[in-house]
């Protein structure tokens, strides 16, 4: 077997091992967690804004309580 | 005219600026059931709330081809500037609708521009991200309609070191209209690298289901028979670990079908491991099927926290075969690698952030040099 035909295998098996340990990582996750507030990193992050403050947005019309989750992440 | 809902207007100051925005987005939304003006926003409709976020990022980048090498003033495409209304109105307390309008304007982005200085394609470099209603049910889920996130959107960029701004899995961000070969010769960065992040942005629909114990499972349709379905995990899995991931399963059209998925893990004592990976299977659709894409990552990372505000460093390692679809890329490898740092000011909503990659193509028949980049710059959200 040549040096590169060696270095595929290695990157194969690296590859289908990542993959193996991306799934038991989740499925590991499963008992006893708490949940975790994440904000993807594509996403506006959280925390306080420059000028919007310690909210991190400008409040521009707020009426009554807020009864239900009202963050639109996705 | 109905009184019984404040009125949140504030004497001069930006606010006063976005009242008027804010009407036209209530009256979108068909929520307005009063006059509202410049001077004063109300509205008929009681426990609704609209929010203005946004974030300005922009940088200096210095690229060397090989063959020349530039400083460009740019907009950092890892983490865009952009703006974002968001609108909720609850109609009791299990239900809840939403008007996601959120914009992205980027002048020069990394992801474009080339190493003349040219962006070609960006126009006024105007971009639509999010244009979307949604409807929520504590117990049910929420369903999304309009232009967003696909399900498996982002599903690649599971990332927790604090260093996301400048480096993540998606290694073309940094300098991805730079050409391998010189201005006009080889194929750029982002034409040859994906992060093979499910089926990005589109005009779709969307279910996900609520938060069950950390995981929530999404699916999506678009446009063209594209299809997903993803899995998401965000937990505190004791130990001091903290664990965000992400698998999914996309099917465009009768191009691809691919798997991708990501993991990091980041330990109370501020050492944090980030991991990728995804294969794509081609369909007759394109252009040369006879290619298997694919793309791994790793990053090892450290975050602490100071009286400025977080401090995050980092080490990536990107690899990725046969990405382009064109005949030549048969046989393609691309790597990567990456140094970053990042200093979050607290008081200032700042992350300053320096980061260098080198990029390196080995394709069949051409010898082209390395593109090394380097990117610093500032992320204020304001």
């Amino acid at each position: 077997m040549t040096n590169a035909n060696s270095a595929q295998v290695l990157i194969s098996r690296f590859k289908r091992h990542l993959a193996i340990g991306i799934l038991a990582g989740l499925l590991a996750a499963c008992s006893g967690v708490e949940p975790i507030s994440y904000t993807p990193i594509d996403q506006i992050p959280p925390g306080p804004g420059l000028f919007s403050g310690e909210d991190g947005v400008f409040t521009l019309y707020e009426s009554g309580r807020r009864d239900t989750e009202d963050d639109a992440d996705d | 005219m109905e009184t019984t809902h404040r009125s949140l207007r504030r004497p001069g100051g930006a606010v006063r600026g976005f009242a008027a925005t804010a009407a036209v987005m209530l009256a979108l939304a068909g929520q307005t059931t009063a006059p509202a003006s410049a001077q004063e926003v109300t509205s008929g409709n009681d426990n609704i709330r609209l929010t203005l976020s946004g974030q300005i990022n922009r940088g200096l980048l210095h690229v060397d081809d090989g063959s020349n090498t530039a400083l460009l003033n740019v907009d950092n495409d890892g983490s865009s500037t952009r703006v974002r209304f968001v609108g909720v109105g609850n109609y009791n307390e299990e239900i809840a609708v939403g008007t996601v309008f959120e914009v992205q304007l980027e002048s020069n982005s990394t992801g474009n521009i080339k190493i003349d200085g040219s962006a070609p394609g960006e126009a006024d470099g105007f971009t639509k991200r999010n244009l979307e209603i949604y409807g929520n049910h504590s117990r049910f889920g929420r369903i999304w309609l309009g232009h967003g996130s696909t399900a498996s959107d982002g599903t690649s960029e599971a990332d927790l070191s604090g260093t996301g701004v400048i480096g993540y899995s998606s290694v073309a961000d940094m300098a991805g209209g730079i050409e391998f070969g010189g201005l006009g010769v080889g194929p750029q960065i982002n034409e040859v690298f994906s992060n093979l992040d499910g089926l990005s942005r589109d005009d779709r629909i969307r279910y996900d289901t609520p938060n069950l114990s950390g995981f929530t499972v999404s699916a999506s349709y678009a446009d063209s028979r594209k299809s997903d379905i993803a899995l998401r995990f965000a937990g505190d899995v004791g130990a001091g670990l903290k664990l965000v991931g992400a698998v999914a399963y996309s099917i465009n059209g009768n191009i691809d079908s691919q798997v991708n998925g990501s993991l990091s893990l980041l330990h109370e004592s501020g050492f944090n491991v980030t991991a990728a990976a995804g294969a794509q299977d081609l369909q007759a659709g394109a252009v040369n099927p006879n290619r298997d894409p694919s793309f791994w990552y790793a990053k090892l990372g450290y975050l602490w926290g100071g009286g400025l505000g977080d401090t995050a460093i980092g080490v990536d390692y990107a690899s990725a075969e046969e990405v382009q679809d064109v005949v030549a890329a048969t046989g393609d490898e691309f790597t990567s690698y990456g140094v970053f740092v990042v200093q979050s000011i607290d008081r200032i909503a700042t992350d300053l952030y320096l980061g260098a990659r080198n990029h390196k193509l080995d394709r069949v028949g051409q010898n082209y040099d390395d593109i090394f980049a380097v990117l610093g710059g500032a992320r204020i959200k304001f």
